[in-house]
């Protein structure tokens, strides 16, 4: 099930890695306590050869072999008799004490045993093994005589010591590792429900939305990276809201676009077949605008659809104000028909502009367009170059009865229209604001709109200085 | 001689109608209907001009134009149905002579063969169209009525062009509008009606009552003679 499947593997990976370290932790003691052992039995084993050494020797070179027997087994045997021979046998000699259960061994250079304080071994070949035993060589006259060797109890004892040690400290840590187990078994199902409730959350939320329920939120709780993960997925299911709004809107208005110089056309021929309208070079003409309308706006929706992708590249060019002026000639004529007066205002430091010319253009004539559309007989149309610091500001002012502010924000939208009611042959196609931005845009400009309801309504638009 | 135009489009009946307009215009057409055929028929028939659409099927019209810019300098129109394609056209990359996008007006295609072909062929003088009286020349962009020359400004002389061209045909404002100005006036066609005032001022100046250019009330102007 895929459900608690990251549960599972958090549970899991928390087990192993707690067990894990319980058990590395464990085996990291073991060969300390172990190597501590051993480095402690060699040095206790080497301090008490030190102190044997000067005595065996001295006492191997006055009495021999046998007399060493003699104090070795007189001296290990624990009791304090041989004090006397001590004093008697090597002047100025103490007398040595051995530890509890040690053994001294003292073999020739044949290997075979001269003392043994135990004294099994004396005589033999030493056939116990003395490779672990500490062991100093015996001088005489700067020549080897034999080996004393020192057999510790304690060597055996701390092993055995170390063992039990050993032992005690696996069983620990198993009970511990199994505690540590069970604990990161818990704590997996706590954690493993944490982090795959809010992803279950999430992705059902996303299945929703990819079924096309795109009205799905979710609830905003959790860790900060959940919420922030929530955060985003609402802001990603807004926009496609709104966009499959837009597409819907704009598939609606686009037909309805349609529908009028379409049915016109069937109209007009049905009627020319039948024989009701004469199929005259008038009618045809008429018909031929129809068709030349619905070739702009098949051009237009192809440039926005550009636009809208980034496929678009401009042409940039520098040429003169008064040259792009000059094409605006059938503005100023649209103006005086229309009664409008129609002033440009051009800064001093104003004299070249380098853009895409057309675009430019096309922008100038879509902005006074739309200004022209809502001017009212005898109004006022300014149209205004500066040069700003970093960018020309161009603006379109006019006064006409202003957009309400409800409408604002949506009127660069494609076929968004204040007036729906509004002729659609004087009021354009809608496209014209859309475009105008789309182009401003492409050359990295802002375009915004002020407008107070009475007063009038002014268009701004930024071209960046481009070198 | 006859000027031979090899036109390859794919949709047929978009090809059979621009032939039709092709012919009345009084050039030889040969058809391709794909990018091969194109090819083949251009080096058997040698065509004076390729009108090339892009998106041909086999091979595009993108590698027909390589193709055959690689061994000559046929002039090349091309028809092409996005707007994208026209900024590497305009680059000259491939060497079109120059470009019309879909939907176009077979009169407008006309025109831009007229004006490639005399573009390569110098020699051959141009065109002049007269009716009656009123005679233009579009090389020197000079419009006589009689021996009277009149002092149009370009726009002007671009929509007497039009008008002259084919007379007694009417046209609206907005055909006027978008064949002189270009489709990036919209709204703006009642300018027309300033320019058409201004040309018959500047006619009726030469003081010749034959050519004039009358109103269709509701729906554009043409030029007529007589009355």
């Amino acid at each position: 099930m895929t459900k608690s499947a990251l549960a599972k593997k958090i549970t899991a990976a928390l087990i192993v890695l707690s067990v894990l370290s319980v058990i590395l932790a464990t085996s990291f003691m073991l060969l300390i306590t172990r190597q501590q052992f051993a480095d402690y039995i060699q040095r206790y084993d080497q301090a008490t050869l030190d102190q044997w050494l000067p005595i065996v020797s001295e006492y191997y070179e006055l009495n021999g072999p046998e007399g060493l027997q003699q104090y070795l087994e007189s001296n290990m045997s624990g009791s304090i008799m041989g004090n006397g021979m001590g004093k008697r046998r090597g002047a100025g000699m103490m007398p040595m004490r051995s530890k509890l259960g040690q053994r001294v061994i003292v073999t020739d250079l044949n290997g075979m045993v001269v003392a043994d304080s135990s004294g099994t071994l004396t005589g033999k070949k030493a056939d116990i093994d003395l490779t672990d035993a500490s062991s100093a060589m015996i001088l005489a006259d700067n020549e080897q005589q034999g080996t004393l060797y020192i057999v510790s109890p304690l060597g055996a004892g701390l092993a055995s010591l170390e063992n039990d040690f050993i032992n005690k400290l696996t069983i620990s840590t198993g009970i511990l590792a199994l505690f540590m187990g069970l604990f990161a078994f818990v704590l997996g199902l706590v954690l493993g429900k944490r982090i795959s409730a809010p992803l279950e959350e999430l992705s059902a939320a996303i299945h929703l939305v990819a079924r096309g329920k795109l009205d799905k939120r979710i609830s905003l709780t959790g860790d900060q990276e959940f919420v922030q993960l929530g955060h985003d997925f609402n802001i990603m299911a807004q926009n496609l809201q709104e966009a499959e709004t837009y597409r819907q809107r704009f598939t609606a208005d686009l037909s309805h676009e349609l529908r009028t110089p379409l049915t016109l056309l069937r109209g007009q021929l049905e009627g020319m077949q039948a024989g009701s309208i004469p199929a005259d070079n008038e009618n045809v003409t008429l018909l031929l605008d129809e068709v030349i309308r619905l070739s702009r706006l098949v051009k237009e929706l192809d440039n926005l659809a550009l636009l809208e992708n980034h496929r678009i590249s401009l042409h940039i060019t520098t040429f003169t104000v008064s040259e792009l002026l000059d094409r605006l000639l059938p503005v100023h004529l649209a103006m005086q028909d229309k009664d409008i007066v129609f002033n440009v205002k051009v800064g001093n430091d104003v004299e070249q502009i380098t853009a895409d010319h057309d675009r430019l253009l096309q922008i100038l004539l879509n902005l006074l367009a739309n200004a022209g559309q809502h001017a009212d007989k005898g109004g006022k149309i300014n149209l205004s170059i500066q040069r700003e610091q970093e960018h020309l500001l161009f603006s379109i002012a006019d006064n006409g009865p202003g957009i309400q502010p409800g409408d604002l924000p949506h009127i660069f939208e494609r076929f968004y229209r204040v007036d729906d009611s509004r002729n659609r042959r004087d009021g354009g196609m809608g496209l014209g604001l859309a475009i105008a931005k789309g182009y401003v845009e492409a050359h990295n400009g802002k375009i915004w709109v002020k407008s107070t309801p009475g007063i009038g309504t002014t268009f701004y638009f930024t071209l960046p200085r481009i070198e | 001689m006859e000027t031979v135009i090899l036109l390859a489009e794919d949709e047929k009946k978009l090809r059979d109608m621009t032939a039709q307009h092709l012919k009345q215009e009084g050039y030889k057409v040969a058809l391709a209907a794909d990018g091969l055929e194109a090819i083949h028929y251009w080096q058997e028939l040698q065509p004076d001009l390729l009108v090339l659409d892009l998106m041909l099927p086999g091979l595009s019209g993108w590698e027909v134009l390589k193709k055959i810019r690689q061994k000559h300098d046929t002039p090349v129109i091309v028809l092409t149905a996005r707007a994208d394609e026209v900024d590497k056209l305009l680059g000259l990359e491939l060497g079109a002579d120059d470009y019309i996008t879909k939907p176009f007006s077979p009169r407008e295609l006309s025109a831009r063969i007229k004006a490639v072909l005399r573009r390569s062929r110098p020699q051959e003088p141009s065109a002049l169209i007269s009716f009656h009286d009123l005679r233009l020349d579009p090389e020197r962009m000079e419009v006589f009525i009689g021996d009277v020359l009149l002092k149009l400004t370009a726009s002007e002389f671009k929509i007497l062009m039009l008008l002259a061209g084919n007379p007694g045909q009417v046209f609206s404002r907005l055909y006027i509008l978008e064949r002189v100005f270009g489709d990036m006036y919209e709204g703006y066609e009642r300018t027309i009606d300033t320019h058409i005032s201004n040309i018959r001022h500047k006619m009726e100046a030469a003081d010749n009552g034959q050519v004039s250019i009358k109103t269709v009330y509701g729906i554009g102007y043409k030029l007529t003679a007589g009355e």
